[in-house]
C-alpha cells in the first residue's frame, strides 16, 4: 500500500504539489490525471524521490520513503517514461538487466530474468536480445521500457505518461499489455496521463488534480456517474461523459433475468460493457438483446435499461 | 522464340551508348590540372634545390635541370606530366588509383632528385657546402602529396583505412631518411649535427606537452561538468577561458616569469623542486590554460549532448550520480570527448614549441637556434618535426574516436 500523506512540493512561489493525500492499496492500478502543468508528474516524482517534498510524507508498506536511500529506494521502484531513455549505447539485453547488475545478481540470473521479461512484453527473447535501441519501433522500445521497469521485480511500478507518444494502434497494443501483465504480476501501479480514456481503460481507481491539489478520488465509475464539481465533469468528458460511464457498467447490472429473450441472436455476456450491448443494438437494428451470465443464466437488456438506471 | 528475343534485345545496348559520357560525370579533374599547372611553372622559374659554399650564407637557387643530371631530371618532369594526363582521364577507381601511384612515385622522386642535387655540389664544392631544398621542390612535393591525399580520400572513404595509409606514406619517408639516402641534403646534415640533442629535445617537447595534458585535461574536465551543473557560471567561465585563448602565448609566458620567480624566491625550497620564472615551471602553466577552453568546452558539449531523458530513466531506476556518469554520460559522450582531445594535443603540440623561448627546451630549441644563426635548415627541422609530431597525435586520435564511432555503430 502506498500512502501519500499531505505531500507539499513548492517551487519558489508557486505551490506544485499542494498537501496531497492519497492512498493506492496494494495490487491496483491508481491513474493520476490532471491538465499539464497540474502536479500529476511531479507528485509521481515525489513518491521515488526525484524530487525531495517540501512537507508531507510517502510511506511505502508503511516505511517513511524518506527514511531510506533515495538510490536504494528506486532500485526497489519501476520508472517509465514518455520519452523512454533507454540507454543507446547497450543491447535490449543490457538495457533490462541495469537493475539487477546494479544489485549485483549473478549473470546467470540475469540472463534467465531478461528472456522472462521479454518473454513477459511480447518481445521474442532470440530476436530482441541483441539489438539495439535504435534497431526498435517506439512502440517496441517501450516494451522494454517497461520490462527494465520489471527487471528487478519491483513491488511497485511508477509510469510517467508511458504511451504518450505512441501512435493510437501502438498505444491500444501497450494498454492491453500492461492490463495483462499486472493482472498477471499483481504489481501496484502509478500511473500519470492526461489522457481519460487511457485512465479509464487502466485504472481502478483514478485521482483527479488540479492546481496541485487533489480534487476527486474514486474508482471511473464514480467520477464519470458523480464528479464532484465542474472542473471534474469537464475532464471526464462534460456531456459525453455518459458514452464512457457505458465503457464501464457491466451489462449483468442492467439485466431483466425475469425475461428470456431467447436465441434470437448470439446472447451478450452479462460482464460486457453497455457500450459493447449499445453498439450490437445499433448494429442489429434492434432495443432488445439476449444475455447470458457466466452461471449460464438467461435475460434480456433492452435499450431503456441501458440508458436508464 | 529465341529469335524474337534477340530481336528486341540487340538495339538495347546501342540505345545505350550515347548515355554512357553523360553517366560518367566530370572528366577531367580541374584541381590537380591546377596543381599540375603550378608543379611545371615552378619547375621551370624556380629553384629545385639552393647550394651555399657553407651553413651561414644565403644560397644559389638551382633550376631541376641544372641541379641534378638530365636522365634524374627527365624521370621527375615525365612523372609530373603522367600526373597530369591522368588528371584528364574520365574519373573512376583506376584513374584515382593511378593518380594515387604516380603522385606516390613523385614524392619519392623529388626527394631522391634533391639529395641527388645535394650529392653532386658536394663532390663539386667540398664537404661544407649545403644544399637546401627549393621553392620549387616544396611546390611539387606538397602538390604531389596532395594529389595522393584526394585520391586516396576517394579509393577509401573510411577514415581507419586513410589514417592507415597516411601512417603508411608517413613511415617511408622515415624509412627513406633512415636509410641515409638523403645524408648529403642540408636538413639531414642539421639532424646529423645534433643527433643527441634532438632526441632529447624531443622528449622533452613530449614531456611538456604531456604534463600540460596531465593538468589540463582533469581541471579542463572539472570545470566542464561545473557549467554543465551551474548553468549561471557557464557563461562567465568561457568569456575567462576564451580571453586567456585570446592572449599571445610569447605574452603569457613572459606575464608568468614575474610572480613565479617572486615565488620560487619567497620559497627557496620550489626552486629546488624546479619551478622558477624560466623553464618547464612557467612553460606547463601556460600550456595548461591553453588546454583549459578545449578541454572544459569539449567535456561541457559531451555531457550536454546525452539525451535528457536517458539521464532521467538512470536517476529513476537507481544509478547513483557516479554510475550515471561513469556508465552512460560519458560512454555516449565519448566521440565528442576524443574529438576535443585531439583538438587540445595538436593544439599544445604546435604550442610548446614557444616554450622553448623561456628556457623550457623542445623542438623550438632548433627553431630558435636556426633563427640566431639564420640557419634556414635547422629552423627547419624543429618545424617539420612539431608539424610531424601533431600529425602522428592528430591521425593516431582520428582513428582512436573513429573505432569508438564504429563500435557504437553495431
Amino acid at each position: 500500500m502506498i500512502v501519500l500523506d499531505r505531500l507539499t512540493k513548492r517551487y519558489g512561489p508557486t505551490v506544485a504539489v499542494d498537501q496531497l493525500s492519497l492512498t493506492v492499496p496494494t495490487g491496483s492500478i491508481c491513474a493520476l490525471v490532471g491538465a499539464s502543468g497540474c502536479g500529476k508528474s511531479t507528485t509521481l516524482r515525489l513518491i521515488n524521490r526525484l524530487i525531495e517534498p517540501d512537507g508531507g510524507r510517502v510511506l511505502i508498506e508503511g516505511t517513511d520513503a524518506a527514511s531510506l536511500p533515495a538510490v536504494a529506494l528506486r532500485r526497489r521502484i519501476g520508472y517509465v517514461i514518455q520519452s523512454i531513455g533507454l540507454f543507446p549505447h547497450w543491447s535490449i539485453a543490457r538495457n533490462i538487466s541495469t537493475v539487477p547488475e546494479l544489485l549485483g545478481w549473478t549473470p546467470a540470473r540475469i540472463s534467465a530474468r531478461v528472456d522472462e521479461l521479454l518473454d513477459l512484453v511480447g518481445l521474442d527473447p532470440a530476436l530482441y536480445r541483441h539489438r539495439r535501441p535504435h534497431q526498435l519501433s517506439g512502440g517496441q522500445q517501450q516494451r522494454v521500457g517497461v520490462a527494465r521497469a520489471l527487471a528487478a521485480d519491483p513491488d511497485l511500478l511508477l509510469m510517467d505518461e508511458p504511451f504518450g507518444a505512441l501512435d493510437p494502434v501502438t498505444r491500444d497494443g501497450l494498454q492491453g499489455a500492461l492490463i495483462d501483465i499486472q493482472a498477471r504480476t499483481g504489481k501496484t501501479v502509478v500511473i500519470v496521463t492526461h489522457d481519460i480514456d487511457e485512465a479509464i481503460r487502466l485504472a481502478s481507481r483514478i485521482a483527479v488534480l488540479d492546481g496541485g491539489r487533489l480534487i476527486q478520488q474514486g474508482t471511473p465509475r464514480e467520477l464519470l456517474a458523480h464528479p464532484v464539481n465542474s472542473f471534474v465533469e469537464a475532464f471526464v468528458g462534460g456531456p459525453r461523459r455518459g458514452l464512457r460511464l457505458l465503457q464501464v457498467t457491466p451489462v449483468g447490472e442492467r439485466t431483466d433475468y425475469s425475461v428470456d429473450h431467447g436465441d434470437a441472436c448470439e446472447p451478450i455476456a452479462a460482464d460486457a460493457m453497455l457500450d459493447a450491448a449499445l453498439a450490437l443494438m445499433v448494429a442489429g437494428g434492434t432495443d432488445r438483446l439476449p444475455v447470458r451470465d457466466q452461471a449460464g443464466r438467461r435475460g434480456t437488456l433492452s435499450l431503456a435499461d441501458v440508458v436508464t438506471s | 522464340m529465341s529469335l524474337a528475343g534477340e530481336a528486341v534485345v540487340a538495339p538495347a545496348p546501342e540505345a545505350a551508348a550515347p548515355a554512357r559520357p553523360r553517366a560518367g560525370a566530370p572528366r577531367a579533374n580541374p584541381l590537380l590540372v591546377l596543381i599540375v599547372t603550378g608543379m611545371v611553372v615552378a619547375l621551370g622559374s624556380l629553384g629545385f634545390v639552393s647550394a651555399a659554399p657553407n651553413r651561414i650564407v644565403s644560397g644559389k637557387p638551382l633550376a631541376l635541370w641544372v641541379a641534378v643530371e638530365p636522365g634524374v631530371a627527365a624521370l621527375v618532369a615525365a612523372l609530373v606530366v603522367a600526373l597530369g594526363a591522368s588528371a584528364l582521364i574520365r574519373s573512376g577507381v583506376w584513374r584515382d588509383r593511378l593518380i594515387a601511384l604516380i603522385a606516390a612515385a613523385l614524392l619519392v622522386a623529388s626527394l631522391l632528385a634533391a639529395a641527388h642535387a645535394a650529392g653532386l655540389v658536394a663532390a663539386a664544392s667540398g664537404p661544407v657546402a649545403r644544399t637546401s631544398l627549393g621553392a620549387a621542390f616544396w611546390i611539387v612535393a606538397a602538390g604531389a602529396a596532395f594529389a595522393l591525399a584526394d585520391a586516396v580520400g576517394r579509393l577509401a572513404p573510411h577514415p581507419l583505412a586513410q589514417s592507415a595509409i597516411a601512417a603508411a606514406v608517413v613511415g617511408a619517408l622515415l624509412a627513406l631518411a633512415a636509410s641515409g639516402a638523403l645524408s648529403d641534403l642540408s636538413l639531414a646534415r642539421e639532424f646529423a649535427n645534433r643527433r643527441a640533442a634532438y632526441g632529447a629535445e624531443m622528449l622533452r617537447h613530449l614531456a611538456l606537452v604531456g604534463g600540460a595534458l596531465a593538468a589540463a585535461l582533469p581541471i579542463g574536465t572539472l570545470l566542464g561538468l561545473l557549467a554543465l551543473r551551474r548553468p549561471g557560471w557557464r557563461k562567465p567561465l568561457f568569456a575567462v577561458l576564451n580571453l586567456i585563448q585570446t592572449i599571445p602565448s610569447i605574452a603569457i609566458f613572459g606575464l608568468l616569469i614575474g610572480p613565479l620567480s617572486a615565488l620560487s624566491g619567497a620559497f627557496p625550497g620550489l626552486r629546488a623542486l624546479g619551478i622558477g620564472g624560466i623553464g618547464a615551471a612557467p612553460a606547463v602553466i601556460a600550456l595548461t590554460l591553453y588546454g583549459l577552453l578545449p578541454v572544459a568546452r569539449g567535456a561541457f558539449t559531451g555531457l550536454a549532448s546525452v539525451p535528457p531523458a536517458v539521464i532521467d530513466a538512470a536517476r529513476g531506476m537507481g544509478l547513483d550520480e557516479r554510475q550515471i556518469l561513469r556508465r552512460v554520460s560519458i560512454p555516449l559522450a565519448l566521440p565528442i570527448l576524443v574529438a576535443a582531445l585531439r583538438v587540445v594535443v595538436v593544439q599544445l603540440t604546435g604550442l610548446t614549441v614557444v616554450a622553448a623561448l623561456i628556457g623550457a627546451g623542445g623542438l623550438g630549441v632548433f627553431i630558435f637556434q636556426g633563427l640566431g644563426q639564420t640557419a634556414t635548415d635547422l629552423i627547419l627541422l624543429g618545424a617539420l618535426s612539431a608539424i610531424a609530431l601533431a600529425l602522428v597525435f592528430d591521425l593516431a586520435l582520428r582513428s582512436l574516436g573513429e573505432l569508438i564511432a564504429t563500435g557504437e555503430r553495431p
